[in-house]
């Protein structure tokens, strides 16, 4: 009897898991298909007709004009440029910046690790004013150098704080070992350190891609020129024309996520692993 | 676009902006946005997480790719929400209306009633599964023997997660609540992007008032005083969570 209750109540369990990670799945995979739909759909199916689960003619149209006649390739440079730029910078500065955290004894230490969370706290608009009006003083205004140096400014607090948590987890006794063998400081970072937290640098790496990648506000607020623009805001771009081609955004969205979708397909565990890796120490 | 030479004017900017009714209607609209979004996300994130760290097959599928729309680009899923959410030919009004829910097109952006909680839904859709594979990430911490010998010593469900799990993973559900919390509070883009403040300052937060006031209407000084406002807003916040809930904040950092 108790046998036969406990199996019951196992499957209903089992039943409630299915059915709620069935309801997730349909929640965010719903948004994305229906985005891939209006790419394929033809400009007079999309706006006089109602919509449909699938298209009556597919077309590619929509990519065929984004990539020939539309700005995105020329966006598609810039979000790279910059992407890429911040990832490796944000790389080299946050191991060095970790590393001294964890292993140099110096003044001002504590001071220093906190400032840097309180830029990780207090993000975006309220830096706004003052960058705009520091790239125009400078001479950076409209120009994507700008974007990438404050897009590091964005990416350094977490980088820097998952780098430490990894470093902190290295056994001071190796590098002391290694001192005593005759090893300079940075043979002991280059050689000892950084192969043992691969994947912390991996971690660092896409989330300062993904970031720069995604970044909306900066980009706007930096650049006038359409031919500097990002592709995050060159695509917003295209809703303030009097029409607006949902088809042609939609083509465009589906072209700037296949990216991320491969990168993630490939290393997203890693990433997770990372991510949740500080939430785990922390 | 700046003033060429302004003048000194002390305090000025802070007490006629303190003065004004919409300050005070925008401090307001981002007090209603910020709780209103953790309200949603964070119980619906942990519930989430909670249902990831059960068994079942496709595991270590779902505690990857559960992150995903949350790294695609904010103005990706937010014009696509936009599209959907359009009156007419949007898909969502046309689902409503096939199985019944509705007769006349809700107008989700445009209506100045039901904008803030639209842009609010929109906004849980992108976050919670942030939070979900944080906590994820804390639950797994848990030992599993603390659960065996609680069911051996005849512990029901209810009181497994009231007294195991709950309390391990509080604190990180406490830090990571304040942290979204901080980045609401002067979160951009979703805003902008959906209503651009609108309609008729229904979505008009503080973040969404610099902008505009800063690089629509070209008043520098005052997007900075508002700025500041926020600042000092934020910093308070920080301070009292650094008295009341403090124990905790050293775990984030060492």
């Amino acid at each position: 009897m108790i046998n036969r209750d406990a199996k019951k109540r196992k499957f209903i369990l089992k039943f409630g898991i299915y059915l709620g990670l069935g309801l997730i799945s349909l929640i965010y995979v719903f948004p994305i298909y229906w985005v891939f739909v209006t790419s394929i759909s033809g400009f007079k199916e999309l706006m006089f007709e109602p919509p449909k689960v699938f298209p009556n003619a597919p077309t590619i149209e929509h990519y065929i004009y984004v990539i020939s006649s539309s700005k995105y390739l020329i966006f598609l440079k810039n979000s790279l440029f910059v992407s890429i730029l911040v990832s490796i910078l944000t790389l080299i500065m946050s191991v060095c910046f970790a590393y001294a955290l964890s292993n140099v004894r110096f003044y001002g230490k504590y001071f220093l690790s906190k400032t840097i969370l309180m830029v990780y706290f207090f993000p975006g608009i309220l830096l706004i004013i003052p960058l705009f009006q520091m790239a125009q003083k400078v001479g950076l205004y409209d120009n994507l150098i700008s974007v990438v140096i404050v897009n590091i400014l964005m990416t350094l607090p977490f980088s820097i704080w998952t780098l430490k948590l990894y470093f902190d987890d290295i056994p001071k006794e190796i590098s002391e070992a290694a001192k005593i063998d005759g090893c300079s400081r940075f043979d002991i970072l280059y050689r000892i350190f950084l192969p043992l937290v691969l994947p912390g640098l991996a971690t660092v790496a896409i989330y300062s891609f993904v970031v720069s990648w995604n970044d909306y506000l900066f980009p706007a607020v930096l650049i006038s020129d359409i031919d500097h623009q990002t592709l995050a805001v060159g695509i917003a771009g295209w809703t303030s024309s009097y029409s607006i081609n949902w088809g042609q955004i939609a083509a465009a969205s589906i072209m700037t996520i296949i990216p991320i979708v491969i990168f993630f397909a490939s290393v997203g565990k890693l990433f997770i692993k990372g991510l949740t890796g500080g939430a785990v120490k922390g | 676009m700046v003033e060429a030479d302004p003048p000194f004017v002390g305090l000025n900017n802070y007490i006629k902006i303190l003065w004004t009714p919409e300050f005070w209607e925008e401090v307001k609209l981002t007090i209603i946005w910020t709780g209103s979004n953790l309200g949603l996300i964070i119980p619906i994130g942990v519930l989430i997480a909670l249902l990831l760290n059960q068994e079942y097959k496709g595991k270590s599928f779902f505690r990857t790719w559960t992150l995903l729309p949350w790294m695609f680009p904010i103005v990706v899923t937010t014009l696509m929400w936009r599209w959907m959410l359009y009156p007419v030919s949007g898909v969502i009004n046309h689902i409503l209306k096939q199985i019944g829910m509705i007769t006349a097109p809700i107008e989700f952006l445009s209506d100045s009633s039901i904008a803030m909680f639209t842009v609010v839904l929109v906004n849980t859709w992108r976050w919670t599964p942030f939070v979900a594979i944080v906590i994820l990430g804390t639950l797994q911490t848990i030992p599993k023997d603390i659960y065996e010998a609680a069911t051996v010593d005849g512990a029901g469900i209810f009181q497994k997660f009231f007294y195991i799990t709950l309390p391990h993973i509080l604190p990180s559900v406490i830090i990571n609540s304040f942290i979204l919390m901080l980045w609401l509070f002067n979160m951009f883009p979703p805003i902008w992007l959906l209503t651009q403040g609108g309609p008729s300052r229904a979505t008009m937060t503080l973040a969404i008032s610099i902008y505009k006031k800063g690089f629509q209407i070209f008043r520098m000084s005052e997007a900075a005083t508002l700025s500041i406002i926020l600042l000092i807003i934020l910093s308070i916040t920080t301070w009292l969570y650094f008295k009341f809930v403090g124990g905790k904040w050293g775990r984030l950092n060492d």
